[in-house]
């Protein structure tokens, strides 16, 4: 059931150990996944992403940290003795098969309760229960992803129109003066409406991140959650954004 | 866990096991066109929400236009909000096709990653023009 493995020096430096192989290749295939939707999420958004290029690197290395910490942190867990890794060889590859199935992720999907990893190692589900609660706080996470969506997109406009409002009565009849200071105003890097998207946006992009990495654990139930909450935030936060948008555009 | 070509493959679900030719064959054109879907479904979440923009002032004409606490009730509108659920819809549906396709080209075979690129770029070309008719 368990196999015995050495913390991460000795993993890395082991190129014979079969078993250690899809640890390593799973964080890298969720690296992968982490670029890939972030296009999405990028295409999806469209509008309001003009901040958003230098984010996705800088997150995805401290995802990636995280996970790879979280991986370690698993790894050493689940073995409490620790054989000299020479040593170790043969025992794990004729015992291994269980703890292949364990750190091995499901490849499709599936509906089950039973040993489901849901982003750290502390949170393991294991029982119809704590899938409900699990489903519930994912539901809500997505929620909160497409309210936070939204969210940005007002404070972006509103600001916007804050900025347009400022540079108005500044100027004199002459109209290209006009133009120089909207300009100047909309361009300023630090300016508090810019750090707070900057803030939120962070936050954006690890939720969005975890939701990517809750839906590629393959669990059905899970994947619904964050289907579900995906439209259901869309559903009571979306209405918003369209009068915001009629609004504005009322006024050019 | 590089990209490879090869025929045989799962995607998905444990049903959709493929290790034939054409099987793959199949499997690419399933790609394809759920690619091609996703990007109309972009669009069309975009049309909808053109239209409800559209539908939106004409309401709010006949009613008063000077208070704004009425432009903060969607209720009185129904028109604008069944076009608010049917995005509603087409977003649940992008977000599903969009983890979907991250999914399958997860697999990391080549054949299903070039379908993914080729159906969404053959979907914004073809729909794309949809968009300015509104």
């Amino acid at each position: 059931m368990r196999s015995s493995v050495e913390p991460t020096a000795s993993e890395q430096s082991c190129s014979v150990c079969r078993l250690l192989l899809p640890s390593h290749s799973i964080d890298s295939t969720a690296k992968q996944k982490r670029d890939w939707a972030w296009d999405h999420e990028l295409g999806a958004s469209g509008a309001g992403s003009a901040s958003s290029t230098a984010g996705p690197t800088f997150l995805c290395a401290f995802v990636n940290l995280s996970v790879l910490k979280m991986s370690h942190h698993m790894n050493s867990s689940t073995l409490p003795t620790s054989h000299p890794p020479e040593h170790q060889h043969p025992t794990s590859t004729a015992s291994g098969h269980g703890g292949h199935d364990m750190m091995m992720m499901a490849m499709t999907f599936h509906f089950s309760c039973e040993n489901v990893p849901l982003l750290f190692s502390g949170l393991t589900i294991n029982s119809p229960g704590e899938m409900a609660g699990a489903f519930v706080a994912v539901f809500f996470l997505a929620m909160f992803y497409e309210g936070l969506k939204i969210a940005r997109e007002c404070l972006l406009r509103k600001s916007q129109v804050s900025i347009r409002y400022n540079s108005m009565p500044v100027p004199g009849p002459n109209g290209t003066i006009l133009m120089e200071t909207h300009k100047t105003v909309g361009q300023q890097m630090l300016s508090l409406p810019h750090l707070l998207q900057t803030v939120l946006h962070i936050i954006q992009v690890v939720v969005s991140y975890f939701l990517m990495l809750i839906f590629m654990t393959y669990n059905g139930y899970l994947c619904i959650a964050v289907a579900a909450g995906a439209g259901t935030g869309y559903f009571f936060f979306s209405w918003k954004k369209a009068v915001v948008v009629d609004i504005t555009e009322h006024c050019h | 866990m590089t990209f490879y070509f090869s025929d045989t493959v799962v995607l998905l679900f444990d049903f959709w096991n493929v290790h034939s030719p054409t099987g793959m064959v199949l499997s690419v054109l399933v790609i394809l066109l759920l690619s091609v879907l996703y990007e109309a479904v972009k669009m069309g979440k975009a049309v909808l929400l053109r239209r409800a923009l559209l539908a939106l002032p004409r309401s709010l004409s006949h009613e008063a236009l000077t208070d704004p606490s009425l432009m903060a009730l969607p209720l009185s509108f129904p028109r604008w909000f069944w076009f608010h659920v049917g995005q509603t819809l087409f977003h649940v549906l992008q977000v599903v096709l969009g983890y979907m396709m991250m999914l399958a080209v997860m697999s990391y075979n080549a054949w299903i990653f070039l379908a993914a690129i080729a159906g969404s770029t053959l979907g914004y070309f073809m729909v794309y023009p949809l968009l300015g008719r509104g």
